[in-house]
């Protein structure tokens, strides 16, 4: 079936071609890489493990930023924590909209409307 | 009736550490990817240092393999190619990739005015060895995998990273490089 897909098969040059024969791989060659992948997989279970090992410490610290962060978050957020609106509504206007005039600077006013108010009309002899 | 386990299933054990599982793969494909890097480069010790880093990387790294993409043992002969063309360049001591039959031809011509002469006096083998290793690096890989590995034409496009009709102009050249190369000996092998 292989032969028929490739149209310059030569049937007589394949016999000759089959004279070399070739042995295969030396036993040597099995043991160096039996070592080789001992050493492969023992390297990266080494390394799987020296990653656990390593890995408590920055996970303790990063679970109590992750902590910090939360509460901090929470803090600001919770309703029993949070500043009431009217009450903030009441301090903005304090603040913003204090009186210019209090009543110690009103003290001995006298409103215009109650002030007589009389023009003195002057005399003929009053330029000399 | 023997059940056979898939490569993906026992590569993904072996990956997991199951020695087990990994000595059945490693098994299922040494020889294979040995013999195939062997042929290409003509090297036993080069053919061996291939096999053993193709096999480690797989490991190391085993959702590089594609099951949807070829079979393991495609896959491991695509990387050992690969692995061993950086490492002959890395080497100085790189193949040359040219495809040109005319060209090969011509130089073993020229250089070469009669090694087959001496076929009386050698093994067949080493001279079927000899002129396999002179065929430009890409027909060789196409008529080592076609011919002693048994792969389809489909997989050693994905090997080579070429397509089918490359493949099979390749296969023919080298057929043509053979069939004058290997010619004392099929005229020996005939009488």
């Amino acid at each position: 079936m292989r032969a028929k897909e490739d149209p310059s098969e030569d049937s007589e040059l394949a016999q000759v071609l089959g004279r070399w024969e070739m042995e295969g791989a030396p036993a040597a060659l099995d043991r160096r890489i039996l070592a080789s992948y001992r050493s492969e997989v023992a390297g990266r279970g080494g390394r799987r493990r020296s990653a656990w090992a390593a890995w408590p410490l920055p996970f303790a610290l990063a679970f109590g930023v992750a902590l910090l962060v939360l509460g901090f978050v929470a803090g600001r957020t919770m309703p029993g924590r949070a500043v009431p609106v009217r009450d903030e509504a009441v301090r903005v206007a304090q603040t913003v909209e204090r009186p210019l005039v209090t009543n110690a600077i009103l003290t001995g006013f006298v409103p215009l409307e109650e002030v007589e108010v009389r023009r003195r009309v002057p005399e003929v002899g009053d330029a000399r | 009736m023997t059940h056979v386990v898939p490569d993906a299933r026992l590569l993904s054990a072996a990956a997991a550490g199951d020695e087990m599982a990994f000595l059945v793969l490693y098994e299922r494909h040494r020889d294979p990817l040995f013999r195939f890097l062997r042929r290409y480069s003509g090297s036993a010790e080069l053919a061996e240092d291939v096999t053993h880093d193709c096999f480690v990387s797989l490991i190391r790294a085993p959702s590089r393999y594609d099951p949807g993409q070829a079979s393991l043992r495609t896959y491991l002969c695509g990387a050992g190619r690969n692995l061993l063309v950086s490492r002959l360049r890395h080497e100085g001591r790189e193949t040359p990739m040219d495809d040109e039959a005319e060209g090969d031809l011509g130089r073993l011509e020229e250089t070469e005015s009669g090694p087959l002469d001496r076929v009386l006096a050698r093994e067949v083998q080493d001279v079927v060895a000899d002129a396999v290793a002179r065929l430009p690096a890409f027909q060789r890989e196409a008529i080592i995998l076609f011919e002693y590995e048994e792969l389809t034409l489909a997989e050693i496009a994905h090997v080579a990273q070429a397509d089918v009709g490359t493949i099979k102009s390749r296969l023919r050249r080298a057929r043509e490089n053979l069939r004058r190369w290997l010619l004392p000996v099929r005229q020996k092998e005939s009488v």
